[in-house]
C-alpha cells in the first residue's frame, strides 16, 4: 500500500536524510554550543561556570561594568579592519578574474580545459606550503626584492613582510580560484548571440558590457563574491604566517582566545557576532544588487 | 541596362572570401570569391543547405565576421574597418536573441536607449513598433513569458525601430512550427514591402525562398550558384545543385544526340531519348536533362490527349516500383527500362486511375517538349 504521496516522502527522506543528519551533528551541534558558551562564565583555568554571564557581549559592545570585564573598542577596531581587509580582497580577486574567466570562456575548447586545471592547480599543494613560499618571495632578501633591486626599480629592499599589503596578496592569492569558478560558470553560460545583438543595436563595448555582459553574469559575481567574502574574513592562517603580529583579524582574535587565552566563552561571543555580522552584511548586500537589478531593467 | 541603372545597390560585396580553421586542424571555405549586390526596396533571400556559407556572408555584412579578402559596400561606403554598432544595418538573429532580463518594452527600446533618445520620442517609437508587429499591450512581459511568435515580433520590432535601410534575417522562421511560419512568411513580406527597406533573409527551406523572395541566391560550398527570381532559378537552373535543391527534379544526365526544326533530342545514359525545343547546347556535348515531377502525366488520361494537339505527345515508360501518398498528390516511383528510377507527381484529382495501377506493373508517361530543362555540363 503506497500511495504516490507516500512513495515521495520516501524518496525525500532518502535523498535529504544524509545532509539533514551530518548538517545536524556537525554543523548545528557546534553552532548551538557555541551560542550556549558564549552566554556563560569563563571558567579561571579555561573551561566554562554554568553561570548565565552576558558580559562578554558587553565586554565587545559596550556594556561591560569596567570591574571584572572592560568593554575594550579595539575589538570594534579589528571587526572593521577585518571586514575592510575582506571587501578588498574580494574587489581585487573580482578585478582579476572577471576579464581572466572572460577570456578563457571564449577560448577554444580544449584551452578551456587546460585553463580550468591551472586555475585548480594550486589545490594540489598544502596551504601552508604555499604561504611560506610568498613569506620567501616577500621578504626583504626575498626573490621579489631580488628582482626590483638588480632591475634598480627600487635602492632599499622593500619591507613588505608582515605588513597588511602582505596579507592582502596571500588572501587573494588564495580565494582567487574561488573567486573564478563561479564566474566563469557564469559567463560561459552567456549567450554570445545577446552580446551581438547588442552591437547590433548600436551599443558600444561598454553599453554592452554594462547593459547586458555584467547583468546576465550577476549571479556569478554575487556567488564569487560571497564566497570570498565570507572565509576572508574569518580566515587568520595568512595574517599569522604574512602579516606577524602586526596585523590582527577577527579569526586571529578567536583563534587566541580559544588556544592561548583559554577564554572560550569570550572567542564564542567573538564568532556568534562575527557569525551576525556576516548575515546582516549578505542580507544588505544580496537586496541591495537584487534592488538594483530591478531598477536597472525599469529605468534602462 | 536603362533599367537597371536607376536602381541604386544598397549593398555591394566585391568578391569576399573566408575561410575558417576547423577543430581538426584543417580549414574550411566558407565564402569563395563571392560577388552579390541588393538592390533597394528588394526582398532578397539566401538559399543552401547548411554549411553553404549564406549565414557568413549576412555576418560579414552585419561585421560580425571579417573577410579575409574582397570588400562590401553599405550605402556606397567601404565598411571594412566600420565595427557592427556603427553600420545602418540591423539583424533579427536566429535564436531571436532577446535580452532575457529587460521587458519588451526595453529589448524594443534599446537601440534608442543607448543613442539616449529623449523619452517622449523614444516612447512614442517603441509604441509604433509594437504595434506594427502587433504586440502593442504586452510591453511590460519579459521574453521567457511570451510564446515562440510572439518573440519573433519583439526581435522584428526591435530591429526595425531604428529605420535601418537593410534588415538581416538569419533563418527568422526555423523555430516556429508549421502554420505560424507559413503566415509569418505572408506578414514578413508585407512587413518589406510597408517599411520600403530591403530585406536580406538566410533559410534552408526552399519554399520559404520561393514564397517570398524578389530574387533567391542560391548559395553552396560558399559559392553563389545562381541568382534570380523564384520562376528564374526553379524553372531554369544554371546546375544539377540548383535544379536539386529547389523542388523534386528527375536529373539524367546524356548527350545531344541530333537537332532539326521540331527539337534537340538527347540520349540519356540510360537510352531514353527525350526531345526538347529550347536547347542551346551543340551536338555530341555532355547535358544534363531536368524534368520535373508535376510535368510528367499519366499517359491515356485525359489531360496528355488534350496536350498532344499541337505536339505528338512524347512517352516515357517504366516500371512502377511504388505509390506514395502526399496530400496535394500521389508520387509514383518507376524505374526505367534501361536503368534509373524516376518520380512523376500526380495531382489527387486522378485518383480513379491512380487506384488502378498495381506495384511492378507498366506504365507510359507523357510529356510536353517544352517542359524539360537542359542544363549543359561545364
Amino acid at each position: 500500500m503506497s500511495t504516490p504521496k507516500s512513495r515521495a516522502r520516501k524518496q525525500l527522506t532518502i535523498l535529504l536524510g544524509p545532509v539533514t543528519l551530518f548538517l545536524g551533528i556537525f554543523f548545528a551541534g557546534p553552532l548551538g554550543i557555541m551560542l550556549v558558551f558564549s552566554l556563560l562564565e569563563p571558567g579561571l583555568y579555561g573551561g566554562v561556570e554554568w553561570n548565565f554571564y552576558h558580559w562578554n557581549y558587553g565586554r565587545l559592545l559596550g556594556w561591560a561594568d569596567g570591574l571584572i570585564e572592560e568593554f575594550d573598542p579595539i575589538y570594534l577596531q579589528v571587526f572593521g579592519r577585518s571586514f575592510r581587509l575582506a571587501l578588498i580582497t574580494v574587489a581585487l580577486s573580482l578585478i582579476i578574474c572577471y576579464p581572466a574567466a572572460y577570456w578563457v570562456s571564449r577560448s577554444p575548447d580544449k584551452w578551456k580545459g587546460f585553463c580550468i586545471f591551472l586555475i585548480t592547480l594550486p589545490f594540489f599543494a598544502s596551504l601552508i606550503v604555499r604561504l611560506y613560499a610568498w613569506l620567501l618571495i616577500l621578504r626583504p632578501t626575498g626573490f621579489l626584492n631580488h628582482v626590483l633591486t638588480s632591475l634598480g626599480l627600487v635602492a632599499e629592499p622593500l619591507d613588505l613582510l608582515f605588513s597588511r599589503t602582505a596579507v592582502l596578496i596571500g588572501m587573494v592569492y588564495i580565494f582567487v580560484p574561488f573567486m573564478f569558478l563561479p564566474i566563469y560558470a557564469s559567463i560561459e553560460k552567456l549567450d554570445m548571440s545577446l552580446v551581438e545583438a547588442s552591437k547590433d543595436l548600436g551599443a558600444s563595448t561598454f553599453q554592452t558590457f554594462r547593459r547586458i555582459i555584467v547583468p546576465l553574469t550577476l549571479p556569478g559575481i554575487v556567488g564569487g563574491s560571497i564566497i570570498v567574502f565570507i572565509p576572508s574574513l574569518g580566515n587568520f592562517i595568512v595574517p599569522d604566517l604574512l602579516g606577524g603580529a602586526k596585523v590582527v583579524m577577527i579569526g586571529n582574535l578567536i583563534e587566541q582566545q580559544f588556544l592561548y587565552a583559554r577564554n572560550w566563552p569570550f572567542g564564542a561571543a567573538l564568532s556568534m557576532l562575527l557569525m551576525a555580522a556576516v548575515l546582516v552584511f549578505l542580507l544588505v548586500y544580496i537586496t541591495s544588487i537584487s534592488r538594483q537589478q530591478a531598477s536597472e531593467t525599469i529605468r534602462a | 541596362m536603362v533599367a537597371r541603372s536607376a536602381i541604386t545597390d544598397f549593398v555591394e560585396v566585391r568578391s569576399a572570401s573566408k575561410a575558417f580553421d576547423t577543430p581538426e586542424g584543417g580549414t574550411v571555405q566558407a565564402l569563395d570569391q563571392v560577388s552579390l549586390s541588393v538592390r533597394d526596396n528588394e526582398f532578397l533571400t539566401l538559399l543552401g543547405p547548411s554549411g553553404c556559407g549564406k549565414t557568413t556572408l549576412l555576418r560579414t555584412i552585419s561585421g560580425f565576421e571579417q573577410l579575409d579578402e574582397g570588400e562590401i559596400l553599405i550605402d556606397g561606403q567601404f565598411v571594412s574597418n566600420v565595427p557592427p554598432n556603427h553600420r545602418p544595418v540591423n539583424t533579427v538573429f536566429q535564436n531571436y536573441a532577446l535580452f532575457p532580463h529587460m521587458s519588451v518594452d526595453h529589448n524594443v527600446g534599446y537601440s534608442l536607449d543607448v543613442a539616449a533618445v529623449e523619452k517622449k520620442e523614444r516612447d512614442r517609437r517603441v509604441a509604433k513598433a509594437l504595434e506594427v508587429v502587433g504586440l502593442s499591450g504586452l510591453s511590460q512581459r519579459r521574453p521567457r513569458q511570451l510564446s515562440g511568435g510572439q518573440q519573433q515580433r519583439v526581435a522584428l520590432a526591435r530591429a526595425i525601430i531604428n529605420q535601418p535601410k537593410l534588415l538581416l534575417l538569419d533563418e527568422p522562421l526555423s523555430a516556429l512550427d508549421r502554420n505560424l511560419r507559413q503566415s509569418m512568411r505572408l506578414e514578413l513580406k508585407n512587413l518589406q514591402h510597408e517599411l520600403g527597406i530591403s530585406f536580406i533573409f538566410v533559410t534552408h527551406d526552399q519554399e520559404e525562398a520561393l514564397t517570398m523572395s524578389n530574387r533567391i541566391v542560391v548559395m553552396d560550398e560558399g559559392r553563389i550558384q545562381q541568382v534570380g527570381t523564384p520562376t528564374e532559378v526553379y524553372d531554369h537552373p544554371d546546375n544539377s545543385f540548383v535544379a536539386h535543391f529547389l523542388g523534386e527534379s528527375n536529373l539524367l544526365p546524356g548527350q545531344v544526340h541530333s537537332q532539326d526544326h521540331s527539337g534537340t533530342r538527347i540520349k540519356t545514359d540510360s537510352g531514353l531519348i527525350i526531345t526538347v525545343r529550347h536547347c542551346d547546347a551543340r551536338v555530341g556535348s555532355r547535358v544534363t536533362v531536368m524534368i520535373r515531377p508535376e510535368h510528367l502525366q499519366l499517359a491515356a488520361t485525359p489531360s496528355s490527349t488534350a496536350s498532344s494537339k499541337d505536339q505528338p505527345a512524347l512517352q516515357i515508360s517504366g516500371t512502377l516500383q511504388q505509390t506514395m501518398f502526399v496530400g496535394s498528390d500521389f508520387q509514383l516511383i518507376f524505374e526505367l527500362s534501361g536503368g534509373g528510377v524516376m518520380r512523376a507527381s500526380v495531382r489527387d484529382t486522378e485518383r480513379a486511375s491512380i487506384s488502378a495501377l498495381v506495384d511492378g506493373q507498366d506504365i507510359k508517361f507523357t510529356y510536353s517538349p517544352l517542359m524539360p530543362h537542359v542544363i549543359s555540363e561545364p
